[in-house]
C-alpha cells in the first residue's frame, strides 16, 4: 500500500512538473479537441452529437485512403532504404564519412524547403529532372510529375527522400549493437551471407524495425508542410491528405467543429496502424 | 539517491516547470493588442511576422506595422523609401514595413486577425472587408484620414469599393481589370493580324487555336494551379462577362448556374484545349516569364506583371512584341473582372497614428510611386501626368477602369469569401482537367456555394 513518507512525498514532487507538462501539451488539446470535435454547433447550450462528422461526410473515406497510401508509400520504401543503406555503411571503406553526411544531409533540411526544391525539380519546363531526362534523350516531352495521376507519388518521393535518413541513423546504431559472437557461430554452422540477413540480423532487429515503423508512421501521418508547399492538396484531390483537410476545414471554412472531428478520426487511425505494428512485430517478442 | 542530488533535482525540476509557464504567458502579452507590451519590429526590421503588438517603441514611438503583400523586391522598392520619408517627417511615430507573398498572406491572415496579431495597416481586398475573420477589426476612415487624400481619389471607385451601407471602411489603392495580353510576332506566325487582336469570344478561341496549331506553343495560358486565387479569377472573368453579374447577390445568394455561365465554361473547356500542357502546375508567377519569353501566345492579368515585361522590353511595351488591349467582350458587353486592393486599419487604439501614415502613404504621389513599383495602372490624374504613364497602353487601362462594368471578387458582403477559393478551386481544375462536363461543373460548383453559405449561416 502507497504511504505518504517523507521520501515518497519528495518523489511525487518529482512527478509534479512532469505531470503539469504532460497535461499541458497533450491532454488538454487533446481534450479540447474532441470537446469541439463532438459538441453540436447548432444545438443550444452544450450538446453533444455527430453533426460535425456528418459535414464532413463524403470527402473522409477517400482522404482516409490516401493519407493510407501516402503513409505507407513513403515509410516502407524509406524504412527498407534506410536499412539497406546501414547494412551497406557496416563495411569500412575510404570515403565512408562524406557519404555518411551526404546521407543525412536530407534530414537536417526543414520540410517546406525540401518541398520547394523537389517543386522546382519536377517543373515541367525547367525543372532539373526533365531537362536532365531530355538532354540525356532518356523522354521526348517532358513529364508532368505534379499532374492529377502522377502527384501522389511525385510528394511521396519527396518524402522518402526526407524521411530515409532517419531509419539509416537508428539502423545504423542497432546494426553496430549487434553481438559479433552470434554471426561467428553461424559461420561455423556454414551459414551464408543472406542466411546470417535473413535468420540473425532482421530477426533481431524486429523491434528496432516496430519503433522506425511506429515513429515514422506518425510523422507522416501527420505531416502537412511537404504536401501544401507542394501541391496545396491538389491537383483537384489528388494530394488531398487528413492534414490538408484538417487545415482546409479550420483556415478556410473557418469550422472548429469539423477540423476537430478529421483530428479525431487521424487519431483513430494511427493508432489503429501503430497498434498494427505492435502486433506485428513485437508479438514474437512477447511470446 | 542522496539529499543533495535529490533537491538539486527538485529546483531543476520546478525551474524547468517555471520556464515553460513564463514562456506561454510572454508568449501571449507579446501578441495582444490590448496589453502594452514590448513592440516588435521597433528597429525597423524588415523581417517581420506581422505582429502588431505594443502600443509604443522603446522611445516612445508608436509602432505602426504595414503589411503591404506582394513580390517583396517590389513592394520594398516603394515601401522603403517611403518609410524613411515618413519617419524622418513624424518622429513620434514608427513606419515599420511588413513582407509577405500573396500566397503567404493568403494562408496567414486569418490566424493574424484571430490572434489579433494583425498589423495596424494592411494592403486589403474589397471583397473581404465583411471576411468574419477580421470584419470587426476594421476601423472606419472617415475623420482619421485626411480628407485631402479622400478627395483626390475618384468618387465612384472610393463609394463603390470603400463604402459598405455608406461607412467608408477601405481606401482604395489599386484598381486591377484583367487585360489581354498577347504575343504579337505569335500572332504574325499564326498569320493573324497582329494590330486586330480578338474583340470577341469567337474570335478568340480563333486566334487561341490557330497559334496553336499553326506555331506549336500554347495559344493561351491557363493559371489552373489551386490556392493562388488566380484560377477562380480567370474563370470569374469569364462568368462576369457571360452573366453581366458576380457570383453571388446581394444576400450572398448564389445566381450564377444559368445558361449563359454554361456558355461561358463551355468556351473555357475549348480554351483549355489550346493550353500548356500540366496547366494544373501553373500560376501566374509561372506563366509571366513564358509569356515573357514568347512561348504562350496569350495570357489574361492585370498591370501586375508589365515590370517583369518593362526589364526585357523597357518602358514602352506598345514597341515590343507584346500588344495589351482590353479583353474580348463576351454577351454582357464590356463587363469584366476586376478588383480593387487597398488599405485598412485594424486598431482602434491606434488609428489616429496608422491615419496619419495611410494618409501619407495614399497621397497622390506616393499612390504613383506605389504603382510604378509595384506595376498597376494609374488611377488618378496626377498619375496620368507623370512620363511613365505617358504610353498607350496604360490608357487603355485606364478607359477600362472608367468605362467598363467592374465586378470585383466573391460578393462583398460575405463572411467567408475564403471559403469560396478552396472549395471552388478544385472544381474548376477537375473540369480544366476533362474529369467533369460544363453542366456537372456548374451544378458542383452551386452546391459547394450553398454549403459554404450554409456553414457561414447563410440559408
Amino acid at each position: 500500500m502507497f504511504r505518504f513518507t517523507r521520501s515518497n512525498r519528495v518523489i511525487l514532487l518529482f512527478f509534479v512538473p512532469l505531470v503539469a507538462l504532460i497535461l499541458l501539451i497533450y491532454l488538454i488539446p487533446i481534450a479540447s479537441t474532441v470537446y469541439y470535435a463532438f459538441r453540436d454547433p447548432f444545438a443550444p447550450g452544450l450538446s453533444f452529437g455527430f453533426e460535425n462528422f456528418g459535414k464532413i461526410g463524403s470527402a473522409i473515406w477517400p482522404a482516409i485512403w490516401r493519407t493510407v497510401v501516402w503513409t505507407l508509400g513513403s515509410i516502407i520504401p524509406s524504412t527498407i532504404l534506410g536499412f539497406i543503406a546501414a547494412l551497406i555503411f557496416q563495411a569500412d571503406f575510404r570515403g565512408k564519412k562524406i557519404l555518411m553526411i551526404a546521407c543525412i544531409l536530407s534530414y537536417t533540411i526543414p520540410l517546406v524547403i525540401v518541398a520547394m526544391a523537389w517543386m522546382l525539380m519536377y517543373q515541367q519546363h525547367f525543372g532539373l529532372i526533365n531537362v536532365l531526362l531530355q538532354k540525356w534523350s532518356v523522354i521526348d516531352s517532358p513529364i508532368s510529375f505534379l499532374s492529377y495521376d502522377n502527384a501522389l507519388a511525385a510528394v511521396i518521393v519527396a518524402r522518402i527522400w526526407r524521411a530515409m535518413p532517419f531509419a539509416f541513423i537508428t539502423y545504423y546504431a542497432a546494426l553496430s549493437s549487434l553481438s559479433d559472437e552470434l554471426y561467428e557461430a553461424a559461420e561455423v554452422d556454414g551459414a551464408n551471407e543472406m542466411q546470417k540477413l535473413f535468420r540473425i540480423t532482421i530477426p533481431q532487429l524486429r523491434s528496432v524495425t516496430s519503433v522506425v515503423m511506429i515513429i515514422l508512421t506518425m510523422w507522416t501521418f501527420l505531416v502537412f508542410d511537404i504536401i501544401f508547399a507542394m501541391t496545396g492538396g491538389g491537383p483537384v484531390d489528388a494530394t488531398r491528405i487528413l492534414p490538408i483537410l484538417i487545415y482546409n476545414e479550420l483556415f478556410a471554412m473557418n469550422d472548429i467543429g469539423t477540423a476537430s472531428a478529421l483530428s479525431v478520426i487521424s487519431i483513430a487511425v494511427l493508432l489503429i496502424l501503430s497498434s498494427i505494428y505492435w502486433k506485428l512485430f513485437n508479438e514474437g517478442d512477447l511470446e | 539517491m542522496s539529499a543533495k542530488k535529490r533537491t538539486a533535482s527538485l529546483w531543476l525540476s520546478v525551474i524547468l516547470l517555471a520556464a515553460v509557464l513564463i514562456a506561454g504567458c510572454a508568449g501571449q502579452q507579446g501578441g495582444g493588442a490590448s496589453n502594452p507590451g514590448t513592440p516588435q519590429n521597433a528597429g525597423g526590421s524588415n523581417e517581420s511576422a506581422s505582429n502588431g503588438g505594443g502600443n509604443s517603441g522603446g522611445d516612445g514611438k508608436v509602432v505602426i506595422n504595414v503589411m503591404r503583400p506582394g513580390d517583396q523586391p517590389k513592394v520594398e522598392a516603394w515601401l522603403e523609401p517611403a518609410k524613411e520619408a515618413f519617419n524622418r517627417n513624424n518622429p513620434d511615430i514608427e513606419l515599420v514595413p511588413n513582407y509577405e507573398g500573396w500566397g503567404g498572406w493568403i494562408q496567414k491572415y486569418p490566424t493574424l486577425f484571430n490572434a489579433n496579431t494583425q498589423p495596424e495597416i494592411v494592403f486589403y481586398w474589397d471583397a473581404k472587408l465583411k471576411d468574419a475573420t477580421a470584419a470587426d477589426k476594421i476601423v472606419p476612415l472617415e475623420g482619421i484620414v485626411d480628407q485631402a487624400v479622400l478627395d483626390a481619389m475618384p468618387k465612384e471607385i472610393l463609394d463603390n469599393y470603400g463604402r459598405i451601407d455608406g461607412e467608408l471602411l477601405y481606401l482604395p489603392a489599386t484598381v486591377d481589370p484583367m487585360m489581354m495580353y498577347y504575343r504579337k510576332d505569335l500572332f504574325e506566325q499564326a498569320g493573324l493580324d497582329p494590330d486586330n487582336p480578338p474583340r470577341t469570344w469567337d474570335e478568340l478561341l480563333h486566334a487561341v487555336r490557330t497559334i496553336t496549331e499553326k506555331t506549336g506553343k500554347p495559344g493561351i495560358g491557363i493559371p489552373g494551379k489551386a490556392g493562388l486565387e488566380a484560377l477562380h479569377e480567370f474563370i470569374s472573368m469569364f462568368v462576369y462577362q457571360a452573366n453581366g453579374h458576380g457570383w453571388l447577390d446581394e444576400n450572398n445568394k448564389p445566381i450564377f448556374n444559368t445558361p449563359e455561365s454554361l456558355q461561358a465554361m463551355e468556351l473555357i473547356g475549348e480554351l483549355a484545349k489550346y493550353s500548356q500542357d500540366g496547366l494544373t502546375e501553373y500560376g501566374r508567377g509561372e506563366l509571366r516569364p513564358l509569356f515573357r519569353d514568347g512561348e504562350i501566345g496569350i495570357i489574361f492579368e492585370s498591370a501586375w506583371p508589365i515590370p517583369l515585361f518593362q526589364e526585357k522590353y523597357g518602358l514602352d511595351l506598345d514597341a515590343s512584341p507584346i500588344g495589351i488591349v482590353a479583353p474580348p467582350q463576351g454577351p454582357s458587353g464590356k463587363v469584366n473582372w476586376g478588383a480593387t486592393n487597398g488599405w485598412i486599419i485594424t486598431r482602434k487604439d491606434k488609428a489616429e497614428a496608422a491615419g496619419k501614415v495611410l494618409s501619407f502613404l495614399s497621397t497622390p504621389e506616393q499612390l504613383y510611386k506605389h504603382h510604378i513599383a509595384y506595376g498597376n495602372a494609374p488611377i488618378i490624374d496626377y498619375e496620368l501626368e507623370q512620363p511613365e504613364y505617358q504610353y498607350d497602353y496604360w490608357k487603355r487601362f485606364n478607359e477600362v477602369i472608367n468605362t467598363w462594368k467592374l465586378i470585383p471578387q466573391i460578393g462583398t458582403y460575405h463572411p467567408n469569401p475564403k471559403g469560396f477559393y478552396t472549395e471552388l478551386e478544385p472544381v474548376w481544375q477537375s473540369f480544366l482537367l476533362g474529369q467533369i462536363g460544363p453542366r456537372e461543373t456548374l451544378d458542383l460548383a452551386e452546391e459547394k456555394a450553398i454549403q459554404i453559405n450554409r456553414r457561414a449561416g447563410i440559408e
